[in-house]
């Protein structure tokens, strides 16, 4: 970016553009640009602390989750109610209403951005069975306020 | 065997094959260039080529209902043009390939065939874009062309000649003709400038009105050889400047003849290379710092500050000749 | 030459977002200009009320991806006047923040863009490269280059820290000195005047006629903008000017602009000083709202925003309509490509800022012959679509 103005000083930067200057290309994936803190990549659910409201199923613009409950009965005759959400991720438009409106904090958001899977069903995540709490992603436990 | 030699010439050097790998260099510094001026990084040497490697690639599609025999051959018809032209500059040694007496007009004629292939190209091809444009490059070539003319008549005059091997020869004693024609040399970089279809005068090509204007329709092969025209006339046209004003391939200091036939080729060669490229220099810079204007304007301020100031040149030089002869 | 007839558009080089001109021509004047617009309508406004009031504040931010934080807070505002909510101090600074960089970032936009349909290729880049100091302060702040979310009912979603604020502040200074040095091209590069003197002259009592707003009602004379007519946020509370210009043409617009700009710059810092230390930035929403209409109304960047908003007491809005600037400003578009040249046809519709992802609405038609008001159906829409 020319800092100074005047002939010589542009002629200057030009010549040391032309001769010295590295490309600009950032080598991905051996590198990587970093996103900024705020930044809304892959959702994380954390079930334990989830008390099955529904909030964020009601709040998602996008219809993406949904909750699923289920009374069991226990051993000694009382009802307990438990479940579990879907995430339709193929449907999400990452604005954060779902990590903003839940009570709990059960929601965040991490710094991963390469989402991109081979199908479409590759894209429900169910927390029974798929393992969300990524220890391999950037920890951030800053939620949405 | 006779008619090898000028097949050689005008296949290979200084014709088809020299002019374009030259060409292909001179859009790279051209491209490379605008890059850097606007705080880009611009792309790497390989680029011009493979843009047209890419081209000659692709289908090659006539329209329906243009003309067949007028949209397809309009293209060659430019490039023609512009390779045999480059028989007459001088690009090694004072002397072209070949010279008469006249053959600047010839030259300049040869020159102006691409704006009328691009027009006939542009017309037949049963567009609304390329209607617009085929006028609109007809209406610019009022513009630039006597300028131009007048331009190159400075020298002419200068030099006592209507040869450009002749013109070249003279320059070769000492002085270059930009001392005795100053005014004549910036006239016809402007009007270089238009000539080659470039920003402020890329009017007939304007992306954002009408579409890339006369071309609009090619593809594949075609398209390849309209940029290969305006290529080639880049390096023809700074090739023919460089030679009226700037001495061609000649520098002082540097004793032609002493060295051999080929080594003072060579030496000629890279001296007008260097020249040819401070020429594409000056047509970056140019491009880089201006908008594009329109055709009206362009036409009106085209007659009135150059052609005036090209005209005003030959005065003063005939009347220096007068003095001096007389 | 006989006149000859051609589109710009759909698709078209000049063009960011599709709609059709269609140009008469004689020669390269321009003699008759028709546009059709509708490419990208999605019926935005009939979704909004199947959703409820939460999830409509991303649909409606989804409606333009330049003036989403324009929507969001016309939007906001209206369901806050509704259900009688007061967005906290410190809130409605940050949002006024947002507001002032989204300004930039759109008129930064706007000038590389205007600069690309002259020619000006050299000017494209340089503005676009500066757009980026403020798209990184937008990443820092939300999150996002584009859709914020950070506009929220009853507040905002994020806080600015200090490190943040001193990095605004050195970002917002680069940003006001390159602003001042385009003025100064725009005003004096000869190339760039050749193109733009008295092309697309509206005068000033033809754009108040013909219901033009924003910038381009201001750069022929007339003073109106909705920060001073109708203050919201804390504009009565800072110190800014409204811009005109008495120019009518594509310079003046270009200047009134870049002065936006550095309007901008000056209006975020007195934002960040005159922001109360710590507090709330989000205040209690109810999840239904009382019954009743209201209208508001922003400066947006392009002009005058309405949004119109009816409920019927539930948690799900009965009407959302939304009037943007662009379609206001469309007629006077029309008019300034008439009598002039192809040439300076791109640039002379450029100058309005056009955004058609806001513009297109659905129309209710008035047959002017029998007075009957008459909505088309689906299936009518279809045919219609498909006659030629």
């Amino acid at each position: 970016m020319p800092r100074r103005f005047g002939i010589a000083a542009m002629a200057m930067e030009l010549m040391e553009s032309l001769l010295v200057q590295k490309p600009a290309t950032v080598i991905y994936p051996v590198e990587r640009l970093e996103p900024p803190e705020r930044f809304r990549g892959r959702l994380r659910f954390n079930p334990d602390e989830c008390s099955l409201c529904g909030l964020c199923q009601r709040d998602c613009p996008a219809d993406v989750i949904k909750v699923v409950r289920k009374r069991v009965e226990k051993e000694d005759g009382t009802k307990e109610l438990t479940g579990h959400l879907e995430f339709e991720m193929d449907r999400c438009v990452f604005c954060g209403q779902c990590a903003q409106s839940c009570r709990k904090g059960a929601i965040t958001f991490t710094h991963e951005f390469e989402l991109a899977q081979p199908s479409r069903e590759l894209f429900m995540m169910d927390t029974r069975t798929e393992d969300t709490a990524d220890e391999e992603c950037d920890v951030d436990e800053d939620t949405v306020p | 065997m006779e008619v090898l030699r000028p097949l050689f010439h005008v296949l290979v050097f200084p014709g088809f094959l020299f002019l374009v790998a030259f060409g292909l260099l001179a859009s790279w510094v051209d491209r490379k260039l605008i890059a850097k001026f606007q705080n880009r990084v611009g792309p790497p040497i390989t680029q011009p080529l493979a843009d047209l490697i890419k081209l000659l690639a692709k289908e090659d599609i006539i329209p329906q209902h243009a003309n067949r025999a007028m949209f397809a051959w309009a293209p060659l018809v430019g490039f023609a043009g512009v390779i045999a032209s480059a028989v007459y500059i001088p690009m090694w040694s004072p002397t072209a390939v070949n010279f008469f007496n006249g053959d600047l007009i010839v030259v300049i004629y040869l020159l102006t065939l691409p704006a009328f292939a691009l027009f006939l190209g542009g017309w037949y091809s049963s567009n609304p874009f390329a209607t617009i444009g085929a006028t609109r490059v007809l209406s610019q070539l009022f513009g630039y062309e006597v300028p131009f003319f007048l331009a190159c008549l400075g020298p002419a005059v200068a030099a006592g000649s209507w040869s450009i091997t002749e013109i070249t020869r003279m320059q070769a004693d000492g002085l270059w003709l930009i001392g005795a024609a100053p005014l004549s040399f910036v006239v016809a970089m402007i009007a270089l400038i238009g000539k080659l279809e470039r920003v402020p005068f890329d009017i007939p090509q304007a992306k954002t009105e009408i579409v890339t204007g006369p071309e609009v329709e090619y593809t594949g092969r075609r398209l390849a050889l309209w940029k290969l025209t305006f290529l080639t006339e880049t390096i023809v046209g700074s090739a023919l400047i460089a030679a009226l004003f700037l001495g061609g391939p000649h520098f002082w200091g540097i004793p032609f003849d002493q060295m051999g036939p080929w080594l003072g080729g060579l030496v000629g060669m890279v001296v007008l290379a260097v020249k040819i490229l401070l020429i594409v220099f000056f047509l970056s810079l140019v491009q880089a710092a201006m908008a594009r204007i329109r055709i009206e304007q362009m036409v009106e301020w085209s007659l009135l500050w150059l052609g005036i100031p090209a005209l005003a040149n030959i005065g003063v030089i005939v009347f220096i000749t007068r003095q001096m002869g007389a | 030459m006989p006149k000859l007839s051609f589109p710009i558009g759909p698709q078209h080089p000049a063009l960011k977002e599709p709609e059709n001109l269609r140009f008469t021509v004689d020669g390269e004047l321009v003699v008759d200009a028709d546009i059709r617009i509708g490419y990208v309508h999605r019926s935005i406004e009939r979704s909004c009320s199947e959703r409820n009031y939460v999830q409509d504040l991303y649909l409606c931010e989804r409606v333009c991806g330049i003036c989403s934080n324009a929507h969001t807070l016309a939007y906001s505002m209206a369901i806050e006047k509704l259900a009688d909510v007061e967005v906290p101090e410190r809130a409605q600074y940050i949002r006024m923040m947002m507001h002032e960089f989204e300004r930039i970032h759109s008129h930064m936009l706007w000038l590389g863009v205007a600069a690309h349909e002259i020619g000006f290729e050299t000017l494209f880049m340089y503005a676009w490269r500066d757009r980026e100091i403020i798209q990184d302060i937008l990443e820092m702040v939300s999150g996002n280059r584009g859709h914020y979310a950070m506009t929220t009912l009853g507040g905002v979603r994020y806080d600015i820290t200090d490190e943040m604020a001193g990095k605004i502040r050195e970002g917002l200074a680069t940003l006001r000195q390159r602003a001042e040095h385009y003025a100064d091209i725009a005003t004096t590069e000869a190339t760039f005047l050749k193109r733009t003197v008295g092309v697309g002259v509206v005068s000033g009592d033809r754009c108040q006629q013909l219901g033009a707003c924003g910038p381009v009602v201001r750069a022929s004379g007339k003073d109106y903008d909705v920060r001073a007519y109708f203050p919201y946020l804390k504009y009565d509370n800072v110190e800014w000017e409204v811009r005109t210009s008495e120019l009518c043409d594509v310079l003046g617009r270009t200047i009134v602009r870049v002065q936006e700009v550095i309007d901008a710059c000056d209006i975020s810092i007195q934002c960040l000083d005159l922001m109360p230390e710590g507090g709330e930035i989000q205040a209690k929403f109810p999840r239904k709202v009382p019954e009743g209409e209201v209208t508001s109304r922003v400066e947006a960047q392009r002009g005058e925003l309405i949004y119109y908003v009816r409920s019927d007491g539930s948690d799900v809005p009965e009407r959302v309509k939304i009037r943007t600037p662009t379609l206001a400003n469309l007629p006077a578009s029309i008019e300034m490509v008439i009598g002039g040249q192809i040439a300076d046809i791109p640039i002379a519709f450029a100058s309005i800022d056009p955004c058609f992802s806001c513009t297109d609405r659905m129309v209710v038609l008035d047959d002017i012959s029998t007075g009957d008001r008459r909505t088309m159906s689906w299936a009518e829409l279809v045919k219609l679509g498909k006659r030629k």
